[in-house]
C-alpha cells in the first residue's frame, strides 16, 4: 500500500506542458529524489504535491486521502526551499514554533509544550541554544537546519525539499546530506527531496526518479539507476558514461567501426539495429589473465590524477569514438599506466549497456 | 511648540469639526464668492447685524476656480447663493439655467447696467472692478521709461520687453482687456492694436493680478492688471503708479446671485436684498471707486476721481457670446509664436 | 479514480480556487481593494473623462474634441514642450536622486540622518515655497540673477528647476527603498573579486536597483508631465499640456476640452504601467531569507567624497528653503527689505488663519494613517496572493492611474462623481472625509510603487511555508511581512501626511466652509499679493512637517527597534 499515489497528473503552463502524465507511487517512510535537469518538471511535480501549483489533470492521494483538490494548508506536508525561507525578523526559535502556535491540538500549542519541542528540535539538528539568534546571525549550513527543524516541528506525514542543499557549499553540503538523510531515518518520515545533483540523489535515496521534458525517465534505488539505467539519458544523467554508435552484427554481439564486441544485453535484438553501446569508465578494466571476453589494445592520449583513481581518454584500435576509462591507482602503478602509454583492455560483456538509437 | 499641544489641538480640532457638521442647516447660507478675504468679514458682519439668525458660511477662491466649482456641482448645487463674483461668470451660470431670478426690494435704485434686465434679474451688480495699468516707478527710472498714459503708450517701441500681462485663455481679466480693446476700437483695430502690443510682451501670465505683483515687486517695470490689486499693493508699499489709459477702461462688475434649487431661498433672499443696499454699497465703497447704485461712491485712494467715466460701455452679452472666437482667434495670432522677445 | 478527478477538475475549474478560506479573504481583499480604487479613482475620472466625447449640452460628439484640440496652434508647442520638460526634469533628478540615495545607504559618511532631512526637506514644503524662492534668487531682482547668463528664469528654466526640485524627494524615496534592501553577499562576492567600486556599482548596484530605478523615472516623467503649478507660477508663457488644462478648465470652463487633455495625459501613465510590467516580470527577489543585510564599512575616501557629492545637493535645498524662510519676514520685497515678524500672526489674516492650519493637520494625519495601511495592504494582495491574476493585474492597473491624473481634473472629478445627485455616497461631499479619500486616491501610486518595491524583495516561499505550517496567511502578513516592510510602511506615512498637508490642486475643488486648508490659504494669500504672509504660512507647514518627521522617527526608532533587530544581528 503506497503513502502516496500519483496518477496520471498533467500540469500545462499555457502552451508549455511542464507534467506529461505522471504516475508515481511512494511507500511510508521512504526517501525518494526527484532528478533531473532544471525544466524537467521536478519542481512541479513537488509544487503540486504540495498544492503550491495546482495540476492541470490528474489526482494525488496521500495516506488514503484524495488530496487532489485541497490547498496547501489542508494538507499533510513540511516543506523546505533553497532559499530557506527563513523569516528574517524572527528568532531561530519563532520560526521553528512558527507552525506550532497554530496547531489544531490544544496540548501542542501550550507555551511549555512548544518551549520543549523546540528546544528538543533545536538539539535534534545540533543547534542546541540557538534559540535567541536570528537567522542572519547563522551560517548557510546552520540556517537550512533550522529550515528542516520548522519543517518537522509539526509532525507532517510527508517533508518536501526543494533543493534545499544547492545554495550551500560543497563541504557543508557533503555534511548536511548525511545529516538529513539520518534524521530522516530516525524520525521515519516520507520525504521527496528536488535535485539536480546525481550524487546527492545517489547517496541519500531510497529511491530515485529521474525526470526529463516532464516525464519519468525510470525509477529505481540508486543502485539500479546507477547500473541499469533504463534510458540513454538516465545513463548519461547519472554517473559518466562511455556512449558509441554501433549496430547489432549477430546474437550477442555488436559491431562499433571495425570491432566486434560480446554484449550481453543486446540479447533479443535484430541484426542490424542501431544502437548506442554504454560503459562506465570504472567498468573498464587493464586487462589480466582470467576471462576476459572483449580485449582491446588502446593507448592512452590524456591523463588526470582524482585522488582515489585516475580517468584516462584513450585511443582505441578498431574503434575511432574516444573512451574514458577510470582506472585504480593500484592499477595505475602496477601497470605503469601514463600519457602515450600502451596497454591492453578489457570491456566486460555482461557491463555493456544498449540502448536503441532514436531513429 | 510641543508635539503634546499639537496633538492635544489636533484632537481639538476634530471635535470641532464633528460638531459642525451636525449643526443644523436652515439658517445657514453657503455662499460663494470670489471677494477678497478681508472683506468678507466685513461683509458678514454687516448682513448679521441686520439677520443674526443666518449664518454665512464662505467658500471663497479665485473667479476661475469659484466658477469651475459652481459649473461643476450643477447637478447638484451645494451653494445657496453667490456674493461678489464676476458678472461674465453669473452670465455663464444663467446660460446654464442655474440660477434663480429674483427681485431685490429696491433694485431699481441701482445703475442700470449694474444689474440684470430681464424683468424678474437673475444677478444683480455690486462694484466695478476696472483695468490699470501698474506702472512701477523704480524700475521705469532704470530703464528710462516714461510713464504711460494710453493703451496706444504702451506700443511705444520704448516698452520693448517690458510688459506683462495676463493670458485671456487663463485670466478672466485678460479676456476683459481684449474685450475691452476690441469693443473700443472696433475688431480690425482692435486686433491690430494687439499685434503692435505683441511685439512688447515680455510674457503673457496665467493670472490676472499677477502683472500687478510682478510690477509691484520689480519682476517688471509695466503690468497690465486690474486697478483694485494695484491700489492694495501700492498701498502696502510698493513703489506704483496707477494708469488708467485715456482711451478707456474695460471694466467687469461683481455681482450676486440665488443659486436655483437652494433649501434656503428666504435667507437668500434676504441676502440679494442686503447686497443692493445702501448700507452694502458703502461697504463695497471701501475698496471700489465704482459702486452700482449711483451717487453713494466717494473717491478711494489712488482710483481716478473720474473712474465711472473713463470705464467703457462694456457689452457683456456681446463679449460672452463672441468669447470662443475671439480666444480661439488671440491664441492663433499670440500663443502659438515662440518667446517674441 | 483518476477518470472521476479529471472530469471535476475540468467542470471545478475556476471554482475551485476559491474553495478554501485563505483564498476566500484574500479575493475579499483584493476585491474590496479594486472596488475602493474604482469609487476613488476610475469612476470620478470616468464622470470626467467621458466629457471629452461629449458636447456642451452633453451629447455624445465622437472625437470632435479632439480634433478641435489638435486643430488648435498651441497644440504641437505643447506637446513638445512637455516631453522637454519631463525628458530633461527626469534624468536631473534620477541621476541626483541616485548619487544621494548610493551616499545615503551604501557609504558612512557622517551626518547621514540630518542630510536625508534636509534632503527630503523639498517635500515637506508647499510647492509654492520655491517658486517665491526661485524669483527672489533668479528673478529680474534676484540675488543671483546674473548666474543665469541673461536667460529668463520664467520660462523652461524655472520650471526644469522648480520641478527638479520638488520631484527630487519622491525619487530619492523610492532609490532608498531599493537600496536599501539589497544582498550584501553581492558586495562580498564583488569585493573577493576585486571588482572595483565603479564596475560594482555597474554590475552589482544598477541591476539590483533596475526596478526602482525605472519606477522613480516614470513617477518622475509623469509627475513632471501632468504638473501645472511650476508652469504657471514660473513658466512664463511656457506652453505645456498641463497648463492647456488650467486654461481650459480654470479659465475657460471648458471641462469638455480640459478632458480631452487630461485623456492625452493618461497616456504616459499607461506606458508607465505597460513598462512595470515588463520589467516585474524580469525582477526576481533579491533578498531572500539568508541574504545578509548590507552595512556600509567605513573607508574614508569614499565617505569623504559621498559627502562632497551631497553637499551642493544639500546647499541647494537650503539655498532654496531658506530664502523662502528669508521672504517670511520680508516687509515688503525687494523695496523694503526690512524683517518683520507680523507675518505669521495668521489670525489677523485672510485663508482661514489656524483653523485652516488645524483642518490641514487633521486631514494630513487621517489621510497617513488609513493611506498607508489601505494602500500597502493592497498592494501585499497584488504581489503575495497566488492566482486571481484577472483581479490583482486590475488592482495594480488602477493602482497606476493617479500618478497620471493631474490634481485639478481628480478634483474636478470628485464633484461630478461625488456630487451627484444620485450617487450613494454623496453625503461625503463637502466633509472631511472626501479630502481624505481624495488626497489618498491622488498620491496613492507612488505609496503603491514604494510597497511593491519593498514587497518584491521578500522571499516569495513565506507564503508557501505558511501554508504548510498551517498559519493562515493574514497572520504571516502580520507576523513577518509587515515587520519586514515597517520601515517602508513608515515611509509611505510619512509621504501621505506631508502630500496632504501640502496638497492643493485638487482639494481646492473639494473644501466647504468647515474644512478650509492651509496650503489652499497659501494660494489664495499669493493671489493677494500677500507673499510674505503666503510664505510665513509656507514655513509652517515645513516645519510642522519636519516636526511631524522627528516625531515619526522618534516613536518609529523605538518599533524598529523591537522589530528591527535582525537587521542589526
Amino acid at each position: 500500500m503506497s503513502y502516496l499515489s500519483i496518477q496520471n497528473l498533467k500540469k500545462h503552463f499555457g502552451e508549455f506542458t511542464a507534467l506529461q502524465d505522471i504516475s508515481l507511487d511512494i511507500k511510508e517512510g521512504e526517501f525518494v529524489c526527484f532528478l533531473g535537469p532544471s525544466g524537467c518538471g521536478k519542481t512541479t511535480l513537488l509544487r503540486a504535491i504540495a498544492g503550491l501549483d495546482q495540476q492541470s489533470e490528474g489526482s494525488i492521494h496521500q495516506a488514503g486521502r484524495d488530496i487532489s483538490q485541497l490547498p496547501p494548508d489542508q494538507r499533510d506536508f513540511g516543506i523546505v526551499f533553497q532559499s530557506y525561507a527563513l523569516f528574517p525578523n524572527l528568532t531561530v526559535a519563532d520560526n521553528i514554533a512558527y507552525g506550532l502556535k497554530n496547531s489544531s491540538d490544544a496540548k501542542v500549542r501550550q507555551r511549555d509544550a512548544i518551549t520543549q519541542r523546540v528546544d528538543e528540535l533545536l538539539e535534534l539538528i545540533g543547534l542546541a541554544g540557538a534559540n535567541h539568534k536570528y537567522p542572519s546571525q547563522l551560517s548557510g549550513g546552520q540556517q537550512q537546519r533550522v529550515a528542516l527543524a520548522r519543517a518537522i516541528a509539526t509532525k507532517p506525514g510527508l517533508l518536501l525539499l526543494d533543493e534545499p542543499l544547492s545554495a550551500l557549499d560543497a563541504r557543508v553540503r557533503v555534511h548536511l546530506r548525511r545529516e538529513i538523510k539520518e534524521l530522516q531515518r530516525t524520525l521515519g518520515i516520507t520525504t521527496i527531496m528536488v535535485t539536480h545533483d546525481q550524487e546527492e540523489a545517489l547517496t541519500m535515496a531510497d529511491k530515485i526518479v529521474v525526470m526529463n521534458n516532464g516525464v519519468i525517465e525510470q525509477v529505481g534505488t540508486p543502485e539500479e539507476i546507477y547500473a541499469a539505467p533504463a534510458s540513454a539519458f538516465v545513463a548519461s544523467f547519472v554517473g559518466t558514461m562511455n556512449f558509441l554508435n554501433s549496430f547489432v552484427s549477430d546474437t550477442n554481439r555488436v559491431q562499433v567501426d571495425e570491432t566486434y564486441l560480446s554484449c550481453d544485453a543486446c540479447g533479443d535484438m535484430e541484426q542490424d539495429t542501431q544502437v548506442s553501446v554504454a560503459i562506465r569508465p570504472e567498468d573498464i578494466r587493464v586487462r589480466f589473465n582470467g576471462d576476459a571476453t572483449n580485449t582491446l589494445r588502446a593507448s592512452v592520449r590524456g591523463f588526470e590524477y582524482l585522488g582515489a583513481f585516475a580517468r584516462a581518454e584513450l585511443d582505441v584500435d578498431g574503434i575511432h569514438q574516444p573512451i574514458v576509462a577510470d582506472f585504480s591507482m593500484n592499477d595505475v602503478r602496477d601497470h605503469n599506466i601514463c600519457c602515450g602509454a600502451q596497454m591492453h583492455l578489457d570491456i566486460p560483456k555482461h557491463r555493456l549497456h544498449v540502448f536503441r538509437e532514436a531513429s | 511648540m510641543t508635539n503634546k499641544a499639537t496633538f492635544t489641538k489636533l484632537a481639538l480640532a476634530t471635535l470641532m469639526s464633528a460638531t459642525a457638521l451636525s449643526a443644523h442647516a436652515g439658517s445657514e447660507l453657503t455662499v460663494y464668492t470670489a471677494l477678497e478675504a478681508e472683506d468678507l468679514k466685513r461683509y458678514a458682519a454687516a448682513f448679521n447685524k441686520k439677520h443674526p439668525d443666518i449664518k454665512i458660511n464662505w467658500v471663497r477662491d479665485s473667479t476661475g476656480i469659484v466658477t469651475a466649482k459652481l459649473l461643476a456641482e450643477k447637478e447638484n448645487p451645494q451653494a445657496d447663493a453667490v456674493w461678489g463674483l464676476a458678472a461674465t461668470s453669473l452670465l455663464v451660470l444663467k446660460g446654464e439655467q442655474m440660477l434663480q431670478p429674483y427681485k431685490p426690494a429696491g433694485v431699481e435704485k441701482l445703475s442700470k447696467k449694474f444689474y440684470d434686465q430681464d424683468a424678474t434679474p437673475s444677478w444683480v451688480g455690486m462694484d466695478a472692478w476696472m483695468a490699470a495699468v501698474c506702472f512701477n516707478t523704480v524700475e521705469a527710472k532704470k530703464h528710462n521709461l516714461p510713464k504711460p498714459t494710453s493703451w496706444e503708450d504702451l506700443t511705444k517701441p520704448v516698452y520693448q520687453g517690458h510688459i506683462v500681462m495676463p493670458n485671456p485663455n487663463s485670466s478672466g481679466t485678460g479676456f476683459l482687456d481684449v474685450s475691452s480693446w476690441l469693443q473700443m476700437f472696433g475688431e480690425e483695430n482692435g486686433w491690430q492694436y494687439m499685434d503692435r502690443l505683441h511685439n512688447n510682451i515680455a510674457r503673457y501670465t496665467h493670472s490676472g493680478s499677477k502683472p500687478c505683483k510682478l510690477a509691484a515687486a520689480g519682476e517688471a517695470p509695466i503690468g497690465i492688471s486690474f486697478a483694485f490689486r494695484g491700489a492694495k499693493l501700492k498701498k502696502k508699499g510698493a513703489p506704483l503708479d496707477l494708469v488708467f489709459p485715456k482711451e478707456g477702461l474695460g471694466w467687469d462688475m461683481e455681482a450676486s446671485a440665488i443659486v436655483k434649487g437652494t433649501d434656503n431661498l428666504d435667507a437668500a433672499k434676504k441676502l440679494m436684498d442686503f447686497s443692493i443696499s445702501e448700507e452694502a454699497n458703502r461697504l463695497y465703497n471701501k475698496g471700489y471707486a465704482v459702486v452700482a447704485m449711483p451717487g453713494i461712491a466717494k473717491p478711494v485712494q489712488y482710483f481716478p476721481e473720474n473712474a465711472a467715466e473713463l470705464m467703457i460701455d462694456n457689452n457683456f452679452e456681446w463679449a460672452a457670446s463672441n468669447r470662443t472666437e475671439i480666444l480661439k482667434q488671440w491664441q492663433t495670432r499670440y500663443d502659438s509664436k515662440s518667446d517674441p522677445k | 479514480m483518476s477518470s472521476r478527478s479529471i472530469a471535476m477538475n475540468a467542470v471545478g475549474g475556476a471554482s475551485r480556487r476559491f474553495l478554501h478560506k485563505d483564498q476566500w479573504v484574500q479575493a475579499a481583499g483584493l476585491l474590496i481593494a479594486a472596488a475602493f480604487l474604482l469609487v476613488a479613482m476610475v469612476l470620478p475620472l470616468y464622470a470626467i473623462l467621458s466629457k471629452s466625447v461629449q458636447n456642451k449640452a452633453g451629447d455624445f460628439v465622437g472625437l470632435e474634441n479632439f480634433i478641435a484640440y489638435a486643430s488648435s496652434p498651441s497644440l504641437f508647442d505643447s506637446v513638445l514642450n512637455s516631453l522637454f520638460i519631463a525628458s530633461l526634469t527626469t534624468v536631473i533628478v534620477i541621476t541626483l536622486a541616485l548619487l544621494a540615495a548610493y551616499a545615503l545607504t551604501r557609504s558612512c559618511m557622517p551626518f547621514k540622518g540630518v542630510i536625508r532631512l534636509l534632503m527630503m526637506g523639498p517635500i515637506f514644503a508647499p510647492s509654492l515655497l520655491p517658486a517665491i524662492s526661485l524669483v527672489y534668487l533668479f528673478g529680474n531682482q534676484g540675488f543671483l540673477k546674473s548666474w543665469l547668463f541673461g536667460e529668463s528664469i520664467y520660462g523652461p528654466i524655472g520650471i526644469v528647476i522648480s520641478l527638479s526640485f520638488w520631484c527630487f524627494p519622491h525619487a530619492l524615496m523610492i532609490l532608498i527603498t531599493a537600496l536599501s534592501n539589497t544582498d550584501a553577499r553581492l558586495y562580498e562576492s564583488a569585493k573577493a573579486l576585486r571588482t572595483s567600486g565603479w564596475r560594482t556599482f555597474f554590475t552589482v548596484t544598477l541591476p539590483s536597483i533596475k526596478y526602482g530605478l525605472i519606477s522613480a523615472s516614470f513617477v518622475v516623467f509623469t509627475l513632471v508631465i501632468t504638473d501645472f503649478g511650476a508652469p504657471k507660477v514660473i513658466g512664463g508663457q511656457y506652453d505645456v499640456l498641463a497648463t492647456d488644462i488650467y486654461k481650459q478648465v480654470i479659465g475657460q470652463q471648458n471641462f469638455q476640452m480640459g478632458a480631452v487633455v487630461s485623456v492625452i495625459l493618461l497616456l504616459p501613465a499607461m506606458l508607465a504601467f505597460a513598462a512595470d510590467r515588463w520589467v516585474q516580470k524580469k525582477q526576481v527577489a533579491l533578498v531572500t531569507s539568508r541574504a545578509q543585510p548590507y552595512r556600509a564599512e567605513p573607508n574614508r575616501r569614499k565617505d569623504v567624497s559621498m559627502l562632497a557629492l551631497c553637499l551642493p545637493i544639500i546647499a541647494i535645498v537650503i539655498g532654496v528653503l531658506g530664502t523662502a524662510v528669508y521672504a517670511s519676514f520680508v516687509t515688503f520685497w525687494p523695496y523694503n527689505l526690512s524683517l518683520s515678524l507680523n507675518n505669521y500672526q495668521f489670525d489677523l489674516m485672510d485663508g482661514g488663519g489656524w483653523d485652516a492650519y488645524f483642518n490641514s493637520i487633521e486631514m494630513a494625519f487621517y489621510t497617513a494613517l488609513f493611506g498607508s495601511f489601505l494602500i500597502f495592504t493592497n498592494a501585499y494582495l497584488v504581489e503575495k496572493v497566488q492566482g486571481m491574476r484577472a483581479l490583482r493585474g486590475l488592482v495594480h492597473l488602477f493602482a497606476m492611474i493617479p500618478l497620471a491624473v493631474p490634481g485639478l481634473v481628480l478634483g474636478l472629478a470628485y464633484i461630478f462623481f461625488f456630487n451627484a445627485p444620485n450617487n450613494p455616497l454623496n453625503s461625503l461631499y463637502g466633509t472631511m472625509g472626501i479630502l481624505v479619500i481624495c488626497t489618498i486616491a491622488h498620491y496613492y501610486t507612488v505609496c503603491h510603487l514604494t510597497s511593491i518595491t519593498a514587497l518584491k524583495q521578500i522571499d516569495k516561499e513565506f507564503e508557501a511555508v505558511s501554508a504548510s505550517l498551517k498559519v493562515p496567511f493574514y497572520q504571516t502578513f502580520l507576523r513577518v511581512t509587515l515587520p519586514l516592510c515597517l520601515p517602508a510602511l513608515l515611509e509611505v506615512g510619512i509621504y501621505l501626511f506631508v502630500n496632504a498637508v501640502n496638497t492643493v490642486s485638487a482639494v481646492v475643488f473639494l473644501y466647504s466652509a468647515n474644512t478650509t486648508l492651509a496650503s489652499v490659504s497659501i494660494l489664495n494669500m499669493d493671489d493677494a499679493g500677500d507673499i510674505a504672509p503666503a510664505a510665513a504660512m509656507g514655513v509652517l507647514l515645513m516645519l510642522t512637517c519636519m516636526g511631524v518627521k522627528l516625531l515619526h522617527w522618534l516613536l518609529s526608532r523605538q518599533l524598529i527597534n523591537n522589530t528591527q533587530a535582525w537587521r542589526k544581528a
